[in-house]
């Protein structure tokens, strides 16, 4: 293995210097690190841990979703000889303080929603990292590392026990990747949307194998199954690491759609004949399907969890690679997997070149290899119980080998072992199960008695009991005698407790079976296919999840009160896409109405669906000798323009926000034109949509002529400031009116503070100007103008705001600004 | 005093957290959440509430609800024609919010 620590690591990241790493998108701004900027933003980030008092071996902890600054902060703490400790963001604050107590690091780094009352360490956001490492040197520490120092302590999920800590040194880590990336050839136009948290081993190490060969990874703001399918598109998403669910759930979506375009059968005659061509056909011939996919995606390595079989089989025929492994956190986290062009979709793989397999008592999956963890943290019989007499490492999974493949059967711990001695695995249960359509979810544990234990189905299921006993009766029919369901009961919510892989507890729905004791709350922020995601958003508002719902209900019956009321809404927009106005939902609103409300609404308008043409380069060279030459005349007959100011632009490098007063509907124009050639051929004209929308002829003027965009005059706002933001980040300069509306008194009005937020997210010179003397040239609602006017346009000096700068404070500055030109 | 609000702060975070950009911006017209503090805009939310509830618009946007700060612990508020005062004062859980009207 070429490199032994995180030094060479960060070291080789400039084997491919200019290849863009990382990409995500923080509110309106797009950031871009290419992979030599991670070198040494990671050297930056280290020099600063180090001055801030951290020593090998110190704690650093992490609380935060993916960002480039979580990359940076893993990759500089390690290069220091320091310890990451990495919590998912979703935990409470107190789980966080007590995987704090445990470690006692220095510094926690979090997200914006965690507030760790009485903590005892300093904290920091992590958003802040870029400004808090600005001032640190770029150079490499040159920190003497050991390969088997520790680099992180990952808590493990807690499927089985408590969360123990597992620490991975450098060695463990770079075994991995090196492990990994011998299996499956990552290339450097690899683009990867990460979906799973940095905190879970499978991403972490996925996203350093990417990395590693100079592909880009790109971060999404927020995970939910519209942004994942929104992003595919957008970052042009060719690979994705994802856990069974998704598959499963994305998987729903497409034949849900299929369904309603009536096309189900044409569909499953598709993938009967797909099962028969080679790759490149099978993607022409789902060309409709995966472009709603973005058109890219082509590769998915799944983890987590077995995936079904005909989910997996389903993803193939419609030509996107199904790449199945197989780890846990302790061995970094991969043990097998299958390779691109050898692989088995009903097998985990076979062993990575740098790992040993072997099948122990008890059909037990038994590991060695440099990947393999040395312990957990401060607990040593854990460690001990976790390894066997002769050194490998117990995976607490039963399963089989054939050839080298790996097939896994379930956890050692849930195998139900009858009195009779035969073992029922949960997972050959519930595969069958699964096939019956009323059976929403299903989780079979072992029911204890004194002479051994029954099978038991838990489930969350449609229908009356004799409907279910029905379905148990036909999913007997088809297994073998010994793994019959003995009996079942349903889950007393609408899903099962998760882990963060979204996992079945099994450990919790077992102890529920056989104790009757409470139910842990089912964690917020997802729901399964099936079910219905009204109710699942009403019942997460109300912080209630058995709430029983029924559509007859009024929301205010409920205790849906104003802020839960938009909670609900502003869910059902981020999980289905569905836009519905506040305004027409009351306290008396009934769930059938909502639910009639939600059936009607549109889809939310993204910024990143607007139309691309107009900003094509032979649009462009069309557009621009337009405006330069005929609608300059035509300006030119009616307006007189004198320019103050311009010479302050002299050294201006875009892109910068032009902000005007609106006094006149001929100001865009008159601006656009008094603005230096080399700033007006890359400016685009924020346009109110409602014109856009109304005038065709004039939206296509607009839009050729002048770069413009669609800018709404209401709410949602929104999309338009993210669509400024994107407009910036490909370096164009945006002419925006801050007022919103035309002055119809020639005063400037108050302006949206929305030029604020945009000032201050984007970073970028604002430019005010004034135009005076134009007001009544072409009034409110004329056609043509009315009458000749001279008029001058004031150029002010560009003026720049710093990140923590009070938006509101920037709105009146700017305000100001342009009053007093 | 014309109208008045509380909100529990905690209670206000888990909006946040579950509603997500689409809650914060539908309540506070430009999505500020990463800008703000979450008592911050507690406050501001309990203002809004306490402003909107009397008014003749039940199921008016309460971003349609504009608030400037004015004082410490007083915000200015209008909404259509009308401009209010909010005095704003909390403890460790809650935030309240009574509302005059200035002037018609």
């Amino acid at each position: 293995m070429s490199q032994r620590t995180f030094s060479d690591y960060v070291a080789d990241l400039d084997q491919f210097a200019g290849n863009l790493a990382l990409t995500s998108r923080s509110f309106l701004k797009i950031e871009r690190v290419t992979h030599h900027e991670l070198r040494l933003r990671s050297y930056q980030t280290a020099h600063y841990l180090s001055a801030s008092g951290v020593q090998r071996g110190d704690r650093v902890m992490v609380v935060a979703t993916n960002s480039p600054e979580w990359v940076e902060l893993l990759l500089g703490t390690l290069l220091i000889g320091a310890v990451l400790v990495p919590v998912d963001a979703s935990s409470s604050a107190e789980v966080t303080m007590r995987f704090a107590r445990e470690t006692s690091p220095k510094i926690v780094f979090a997200g914006r929603n965690l507030h760790l009352d009485g903590a005892d360490f300093a904290t920091h956001f992590l958003d802040e990292l870029g400004a808090l490492v600005a001032g640190s040197p770029r150079t490499d520490p040159a920190f003497p590392l050991e390969q088997e120092w520790p680099a992180v302590i990952v808590f493990t999920s807690g499927t089985t026990a408590d969360p123990k800590g597992v620490v991975l040194t450098h060695e463990n880590i770079l075994a991995n990747v090196a492990g990994i990336l011998a299996r499956i050839d990552v290339g450097p136009d690899w683009r990867l949307l990460s979906v799973l948290p940095l905190s879970h081993m499978y991403e972490m190490s996925g996203s350093l194998s990417v990395l590693a060969r100079g592909a880009s990874i790109f971060y999404m703001p927020r995970v939910t199954p519209r942004a994942i399918v929104q992003s595919l598109g957008d970052y042009q998403i060719n690979v994705m690491l994802a856990i069974p669910q998704l598959l499963s759930l994305m998987l729903e979506r497409i034949q849900q759609t299929v369904q309603e375009r009536g096309q189900a059968k044409l569909f499953q005659a598709a993938l009967r004949i797909a099962g028969h061509l080679p790759f490149a056909l099978r993607r022409v011939l789902f060309h409709s399907v995966l472009s709603q996919l973005g058109g890219h995606l082509r590769i998915v390595v799944t983890g987590g969890a077995p995936i079904p079989i005909d989910v997996a089989t389903t993803w193939e025929r419609m030509g996107v690679l199904m790449v199945q492994g197989y780890g846990l956190t302790e061995t970094s986290p991969i043990l097998s997997g299958n390779g691109l062009n050898d692989r088995r979709l009903d097998s985990a793989g076979r062993a990575l070149d740098n790992v040993q397999l072997r099948i122990g008592e008890d059909g037990e999956i038994q590991a060695k290899g440099p990947s393999v963890f040395h312990g957990y943290w401060h607990d040593e019989s854990a460690t001990r119980a976790a390894f066997s007499e002769d050194g490998w490492f117990r995976t607490g999974d039963v399963g089989r080998l054939e050839d080298g493949w790996l097939f896994i059967q379930g956890r050692l711990k849930f195998v139900v072992v009858r009195s009779s001695g035969l073992k029922v695995f949960p997972e050959d249960v519930e595969v069958v199960a699964e096939k019956e359509p009323l059976i929403r979810e299903i989780c079979i544990v072992g029911l204890r008695d004194q002479k051994g234990e029954s099978v038991l189905a838990v489930l969350v299921a449609d229908g009356s009991d004799q409907v279910v006993n029905d379905a148990i009766a036909r999913i007997n029919a088809r297994l073998e005698p010994f793994q019959h369901i003995d009996d079942w009961r349903r889950w007393p919510e609408g899903d099962f407790p998760r882990t963060r892989l979204l996992k079945v507890d099994r450990r919790q729905v077992e102890e529920w079976a056989n104790t009757g004791g409470a139910v842990a709350p089912a964690k917020p922020g997802h729901f399964e296919a099936g079910e219905d995601p009204l109710v699942h958003v009403i019942r997460l508002s109300l912080d209630d999840p058995g709430a029983v719902i029924n559509d007859s209900d009024r929301l205010a019956d409920l205790g849906l009160d104003s802020l839960r009321r938009l909670t609900a809404i502003s869910m059902l927009e981020e999980q289905l896409g569905i836009s519905i106005s506040d305004d027409v939902i009351a306290p008396e609103t009934t769930v059938e109405e909502l639910r009639r409300l939600a059936g009607e609404g549109s889809p939310a308008e993204t910024a990143l669906r607007a139309p691309r043409w107009p900003y094509w380069r032979w649009v462009r060279f069309v557009g621009n000798g337009l405006r330069e030459t005929v609608l300059r005349g035509i300006v030119r007959i009616w307006v007189r323009v004198s320019v103050e100011g311009v010479e302050g632009l002299a050294d201006f490098k875009g892109p910068a926000l032009f902000i005007f007063n609106h006094s006149d509907d001929f100001d865009g124009p008159v601006v656009y034109h008094a603005l230096p050639r080399k700033i007006r051929t890359r400016l685009a004209v924020a346009t109110a949509d409602d014109v856009l929308r109304d005038h065709k002829l004039l939206a296509l003027l607009a839009r050729v002529c002048f770069a413009g965009f669609s800018f709404a005059r209401s709410e949602p706002y929104l999309p338009s400031l993210e669509y400024v933001g994107e407009m910036v980040d490909r370096g164009w300069n945006v002419l925006i009116s801050p007022e919103g509306r035309l002055s119809t008194t020639g005063r400037l009005q108050p302006f949206k503070s929305g030029i604020g937020l945009l000032a201050v997210s984007l970073g970028v010179p604002v430019i005010p100007i004034k135009t005076i003397g134009l007001a009544g040239t072409v009034p409110l609602h004329a056609k043509w103008p009315k009458r000749r006017s001279r008029v001058t346009v004031r150029i002010g000096q560009p003026m720049c705001f710093g990140p923590r700068m009070n938006y509101d404070d920037v709105t009146e500055a700017l305000y100001r600004a342009v009053e007093d030109l | 005093m014309i109208g008045i609000d509380l909100v529990s702060i905690g209670e206000f975070r888990r909006g946040l957290e579950i509603g997500g950009a689409n809650l914060a911006r539908r309540a506070f017209a430009e999505a500020a959440v990463p800008h703000r503090e979450v008592e911050q805009l507690a406050r501001t939310w309990a203002a809004k509430e306490a402003v909107h509830k009397p008014s003749d618009a039940p199921t008016h946007p309460l971003s349609g609800v504009m608030t400037s700060p004015d004082a410490p612990g007083l915000l200015l508020a209008s909404l259509d024609e009308q401009r209010l005062a909010v005095s704003l004062s909390r403890t460790a859980e809650y935030v309240v919010a009574p509302v005059m009207r200035l002037e018609k």
